[in-house]
């Protein structure tokens, strides 16, 4: 190898390493469990370096939210389990009943979960529940 | 009318497994006829899927529920626009379009080749088609647009409201112009490998279309930020979504590889690393409309799921990619390079920089968006890495990459004297050093911030001094006016100048960016009428409250001045919708728009009992940068792909020459 492509490797090499840790470093402090809530509530995921996300659908008719304030309580369930959740922020558009949500957060010492982020997922694009006359799934 | 649909759609696939036979034994065989039956029969599948395109768009037009895609997405109140419009709207709909996108390509590169490239023809078309045969198994197997319904209903279900909006229209045409853009150079790569022609005419040949591809790429991702930023109300553009991701990661390997072209093309350098890349970004193409929706990774975009779409995604991936990598081993004895790096100082080197930091980053954004699936693969769990991871990595490596494009330009192929690059960055350097001075002095003393817009005004300061230059030179040799000297500077090198915009555009987006993430500031707060809220220079009031009920929606909408100082400069009528069906809550945002950034109002809530209203204004500083950044890329994209030739200079009259000048002929 020539010396100007050695010197161009070295280049490339230190290029390459520098991309290397700068991904390690910011992988380590922004990773999150991402859990079904039963998985939440059965093994409650310990070390306070840990953040958990989790998602769930908002159970029908569990959502209370109080006109003219910010924040909404709300339960949320996987089909096994159910979580009731606490969110102090505004809501996004697509929170309604039966939407599917991903909550981070800590679990309450009340068993109620303080959520700091909330999303709620758009309407699905490509799935569409057909309903006959009577309202029914098809 | 769905067995018309349904028999063209088998029609199609017939046709296209034809197109790709005739054409794969045509042109080994070099047999013309067989190559032009393939062609032929490659023209006829584009009319088929035109046609079967034609027939959903009529269905939805006349309201045939018996179609299951029809009632699932339209219903009779819908305004006729969005029904034209709901090809797209759904799973089978928009496998159509792309595939109906791709079988225009191919036509009009066939109609492109007529007379010319007759050995790389065949092995391109059989390619294309190939990709083709495979969506149309889809549409016929799989997601089929023509499926009816056992019970007819009476209406249909229509379409989300969040959806029925111009920018959520285009959004996916455009999109799927630049997806499928990527596949005719990946297709010339691969004819390039079959027929052993391995010179860069594959290369030349497929320099629009790739620049055709990335443009609409780009613009499709700027699209979506847009309208995220206008409909979504969250105050923010760009998420790292994993389905903006899978737009963005072809993007990035799209731009790498318009700039290593240029070395093979110059120099005969980098040819197995081209041909890399083109089937890199065909696959992280097609890996990206797989992962838009597959519901492989969950997103806010929850565009799921059809059991078993995602498996057939991913096994059609790795065959096209195994044979591509497969021919590229195959002939990798006749890839030689034709020259040797040179210096450390040169553009070739500044271009092989540049590609690795944006495959870097490429690999960043991939990683980071396949983490959960391959954690949930070894260890059962998914974990899932932020925005603040992409942000971490990817920030970096732009302000590198910034850098990198004010430098190469001005470096020369093969070697650069360090004088020479002095004499060139002199005025740019102290232009740089002033800007950041000022700017530092202004109060903008974050490091991360402070680097960008000194960076980016870096490579201002280096592309206008360009023009400049190249204008003067002009004027000079040819003796025409100043406006005539820069016109006809850029008209005899589209390419190079073209660039110079395209670049430019990015500086300014990259601005807006900075300064709108960086510099954001927001309040949230709640006011009784007539009371005011502020937020830096500006004070908010708020007036009333006026609701309308129409027969699906009610209609909240609120009135706020808008004062800087004693100067009342806007009103703004920020509000929200209640929709009955389905189901749904849309904030319609109002902004008041200076140049020096958006001041962006949402309607939060209010309460009936104290006549409260909860509102949450951001000040985005500069994001009008971002937007009008990508407007001088369209710009510069538009000169680059221009063909040779030189109207406009043949049309402007030469003026008096510049005393002590010499005209040449």
């Amino acid at each position: 190898m020539s010396r100007n492509q050695l010197k161009f490797f070295t280049g490339g090499v230190v290029v390459t390493a520098a991309m290397a840790v700068l991904f390690a470093v910011s992988f380590q402090g922004n990773m999150a469990y991402y859990v079904e809530v039963s998985d939440y509530l059965s093994a409650p995921l310990d070390g306070p370096q840990r953040n958990t996300r989790i998602r769930g659908t908002v159970v029908h008719g569990s959502i209370v939210k109080t006109p003219g304030e910010l924040g909404v309580a709300f339960q949320m369930t996987d089909g096994t389990d159910t979580m009731s959740v606490r969110y102090h922020k505004e809501l996004p558009d697509t929170f309604v009943n039966d939407a599917e949500v991903v909550v981070e957060g800590e679990m309450g010492a009340d068993r109620v979960f303080d959520a700091h982020t909330l999303l709620a997922k758009c309407p699905s694009k490509y799935e569409a529940e057909i309903y006959d006359q009577a309202g029914e799934p098809a | 009318m769905a067995l018309f649909g349904s028999v063209l759609l088998l029609a199609a696939f017939v046709a296209s497994i034809w197109a790709v036979a005739a054409s794969l034994l045509g042109g080994y065989s070099r047999s013309s006829g067989l190559v032009e039956s393939g062609e032929r029969a490659a023209i006829t599948t584009w009319g088929l899927l035109i046609l079967c395109a034609a027939t959903v768009v009529t269905a939805f037009l006349q309201d045939r529920f018996e179609l299951r895609f029809v009632a699932g997405f339209s219903n009779r109140d819908m305004p006729w626009v969005y029904k034209l419009t709901a090809l797209w709207a759904g799973q089978s709909g928009s496998l159509l379009l792309w595939v109906s996108v791709l079988a225009t390509f191919v036509v009009v590169v066939i109609l492109q080749n007529q007379r010319r490239n007759r050995v790389l023809m065949p092995y391109a078309t059989a390619t294309l088609m190939a990709i083709v045969a495979f969506f149309t198994v889809l549409l016929n197997f799989s997601s089929n647009p023509f499926e009816t319904l056992r019970i007819i209903p009476a209406d249909g279900n229509g379409m989300n409201p969040l959806l029925q909006n111009p920018y959520m229209v285009i959004h996916p045409p455009i999109l799927y112009l630049g997806y499928v853009g990527m596949a005719v150079p990946f297709a010339f790569a691969l004819s390039a490998l079959m027929s052993g022609h391995l010179d860069d005419s594959w290369i030349k040949i497929t320099r629009r279309w790739t620049l055709f591809g990335w443009f609409f790429l780009g613009s499709g991702i700027l699209l979506g930020g847009y309208w995220a930023y206008l409909e979504l109300g969250w105050g923010g553009y760009w998420a790292w979504d994993p389905v903006e991701n899978a737009a963005l990661m072809p993007w990035i390997t799209g731009t790498a590889f318009l700039h290593s072209v240029m070395i093979q093309e110059k120099r005969g350098m980098l040819k197995i690393w081209n041909l890399l890349l083109v089937i890199i970004t065909f696959g992280l193409s097609i890996f990206g409309t797989f992962l838009t929706r597959s519901g492989v990774v969950s997103s806010v975009h929850a565009f799921t799921q059809s059991g078993w779409i995602g498996p057939i995604f991913i096994i059609f991936l790795g065959v096209a990619m195994a044979l591509a990598v497969g021919l590229l081993l195959f002939r990798l004895p006749q890839l030689r390079t034709e020259h040797r790096l040179d210096s450390l100082l040169s553009r070739e080197s500044a271009f092989l920089f540049n590609n690795l930091l944006l495959v870097g980053s490429a690999f960043s954004v991939l990683w980071g968006t396949m983490f959960p699936v391959v954690t949930e693969l070894f260890t059962g769990t998914q974990i899932t890495v932020g925005a603040p991871f992409f942000n971490k990595v990817n920030i970096p490596i732009a302000l590198a990459l910034i850098l990198l494009t004010g430098v190469g330009p001005l470096i020369a192929w093969r070697r650069t004297t360090p004088g020479y690059l002095l004499r060139n960055f002199i005025y740019p350097g102290i232009g740089t050093l002033l800007t950041a001075t000022t700017l530092f002095a202004l109060g903008v003393t974050s490091p991360l911030p402070l680097a960008a817009f000194a960076f980016c005004s870096f490579v201002i300061f280096t592309i206008v001094l360009e023009f400049y230059r190249g204008t003067m030179a002009r004027r000079r040799n040819v003796g025409s006016g100043y406006l005539a000297s820069f016109l006809g500077l850029i008209e005899k090198n589209k390419q190079r100048y073209g660039g110079y915009l395209v670049h430019l555009g990015m500086m300014v987006l990259f601005i807006g960016v900075a300064a709108s993430s960086a510099f954001q500031t927001e309040i949230t707060a709640s006011v009784a009428q007539g009371d005011s809220f502020e937020l830096g220079a500006y004070r908010m009031q708020y007036m009333n409250t006026v609701s309308e009920r129409t027969a699906n929606m009610e209609q909240v909408t609120t009135r706020v001045k808008v004062w800087k100082g004693d100067r009342h400069v806007d009103t703004l009528y920020p509000q929200r919708r209640f929709y009955q069906h389905p189901e749904q809550a849309t904030t319609e945002v109002d902004r008041y728009t200076p140049m020096q950034g958006d001041l962006y109002l949402i309607f939060i809530d209010y309460n009936p009992k104290d006549g409260k209203a909860i509102f949450k204004a951001f000040h985005n500083p500069l994001i009008r940068f971002v937007w009008l950044g990508w407007m001088v890329v369209i710009l510069g994209t538009g000169v680059a792909i221009l063909p040779e030739g030189q109207w406009l200079t043949a049309r402007i009259r030469v003026h008096e020459p510049v005393s002590g000048a010499v005209t040449r002929a």
